[in-house]
Order: structure tokens, then C-alpha cells, then sequence
């Protein structure tokens, strides 16, 4: 397996879809490629980012800005008078 | 989907048996319950405050005229969910104006033999230390925002949204093939937008 290769099966390796043939060949690559083991790693680190990037600003709209309430209660009464 | 507890909810049942029954305080109380959560949604797809906004109000009418289609066997937290992803989605298909540019300047480049002409190095961390402040988790959305829509779309829909390879399919009207293969390389090129901050900088 090249660097191609193993970088194409990143995914499948992370989701743990990949079959046991492929998976000992990519991981048979990191220990021929160490600098591929940060391909790895930073996949990894990329998915948790995405997640921690959102979890946060969530938490700071708990409550439904008024206004927003106001104006969907106003188009529904609109919206049933056509 | 990650969210929702409504099945486990007794007033879930009875707060739909209300609106099927036309009562205005229970459409009300949807709103309420509902709106924060899904502005959320509808902001990680538009960047203008003013057409998620929209987005809402529009999902929640559309699922009031729709409540007849609802399943009762779904939760109404996952059903609002998809009508407001649809309703975004909507929202973008009309205001689209230029091709979409090429995600393959993002992607990890190969030589002949399929080595790495840039070898990839580690980060200066791991992701909970590194998104300690706001302005870090902001670099993070801003790059998910500068993936090609394609690809942008896949991957709020798969990784943050939550929904799955099939779900994702069926609402952008792709093949699961087609889903896999540009979430894949929405990762890649976000890991190679983030690593622009966040790897360890050679002597």
C-alpha cells in the first residue's frame, strides 16, 4: 500500500469499516511511512473539531430569541387567513 | 439522530394530538421548544442571520401544514430537524450563483509512485485543548464554511447534523457512493485548512 492508498482508506479505517486484509495492510503502511501515522492522528483530531466547534456555540442559544417566537406566530396567522 | 427524547416525553403525545387538533397555544409551545435548537441548524447552513431566521419561520409553517405527514412513530424533534435542513437546502439552491470552485487544491497531493509530496506533521495538541477559545472554535467554522458546497453540505450533514450515509443521500438527492466519496474529501481538505493553524511549525 502507497501513500495514496492509505490516505484513501482513512475513513473506511476510522469507522472501523475497513476489512481485516486492508486494515493489516494500512496499518503495515504506517510502520513502513511513520510520517503517515499524522494522517492518522490529525483525521482524528479534525472530526473532533468539527464537533467542538458547534457544541459550543449551541449552548449559548438555550432559550429561542423572542423576536424569532413572535414573528413565526405572525406568518402562521397570516399563513391561515390565505 | 442524536437528539430528542420526545418518544420518552408524555407531553410529546398529547402536545401533537393538540396541534393536530388546531390549537394555537400548542403551535405556540412547538415553536418555543423547538426554534433555538433548529436556528441552530439553519445558521450552520446559511452564513446571512436574516435567511436562517427565514429558514425557520418557514420549516415551521411548512410542518404545520404537514402535520398530517407526520409519523408518529418518528420524534418530533427529528421530523422539525429534517424540515428545516430541507427548507435550508431550499434556501441555497435559489440564491446559488457561480460554479463552485475545485475542492482538489485542499486534497493531499501524491507523486507517480502515490508517495506524499508533502509530508503531513503532527498538531500542537489535541482538539479540546486547541478549541479552548471562541476564537479558535470560530477558525474551525469559518474553514467548514470555505469547503466547496458539495462538500460543505455532506459534512455538516454526516458529521455535525448527525444523520446518516442513507438519510444524507435521500435529502441531497445523491448516491450513497456519491456521499461517501465527498465526505471523505470534505475531511481531507478541512484537515488541511485547520492544519494551516494548527501543526507544528518545522525549524
Amino acid at each position: 500500500m502507497n501513500c495514496r492508498e492509505y490516505v484513501d482508506f482513512l475513513m473506511a479505517y476510522v469507522s472501523e469499516e475497513l476489512p481485516p486484509e486492508q486494515a493489516a495492510a494500512f496499518k503495515q503502511h504506517i510502520s513502513d511511512c511513520p510520517p503517515c501515522i499524522h494522517y492518522l492522528e490529525t483525521y482524528r483530531e479534525t472530526l473532533a473539531m468539527e464537533k467542538l466547534a458547534y457544541a459550543e456555540q449551541e449552548a449559548l442559544f438555550e432559550e429561542a430569541p423572542e423576536n424569532l417566537v413572535k414573528a413565526i406566530l405572525a406568518a402562521r396567522g397570516e399563513d391561515k387567513d390565505r | 439522530m442524536t437528539d430528542g427524547a420526545d418518544q420518552d416525553h408524555p407531553a410529546a403525545a398529547s402536545l401533537l394530538a393538540r396541534l393536530r387538533a388546531g390549537e394555537e397555544a400548542a403551535f405556540e409551545l412547538m415553536v418555543r421548544a423547538h426554534a433555538s435548537r433548529l436556528l441552530g441548524v439553519a445558521r450552520r447552513f446559511l452564513s446571512s442571520e436574516e435567511d436562517a431566521r427565514d429558514v425557520v419561520q418557514e420549516a415551521f409553517l411548512a410542518a404545520f401544514r404537514n402535520l398530517d405527514g407526520f409519523q408518529g412513530g418518528a420524534q418530533l424533534s427529528t421530523w422539525l430537524h429534517r424540515i428545516t435542513v430541507n427548507a435550508a437546502l431550499m434556501k441555497l439552491r435559489s440564491c446559488r450563483r457561480r460554479p463552485e470552485e475545485s475542492i482538489d487544491e485542499l486534497l493531499p497531493q501524491f507523486d507517480d509512485q502515490g508517495l506524499s509530496t508533502r509530508l503531513p506533521r503532527e498538531w500542537i495538541g489535541h482538539a479540546h485543548e486547541l478549541l479552548e477559545r471562541e476564537e479558535d472554535r470560530k477558525f474551525v467554522r469559518a474553514s467548514i464554511r470555505k469547503l466547496p458546497e458539495s462538500y460543505r453540505l455532506v459534512l455538516l450533514l454526516r458529521d455535525i447534523d448527525g444523520w446518516d450515509t442513507h438519510e444524507t443521500a435521500r435529502l441531497l438527492d445523491l448516491t450513497t457512493g456519491a456521499v461517501k466519496v465527498r465526505l471523505h474529501r470534505a475531511r481531507l481538505a478541512l484537515r488541511t485548512l485547520l492544519a494551516a493553524r494548527f501543526e507544528v511549525k518545522t525549524a
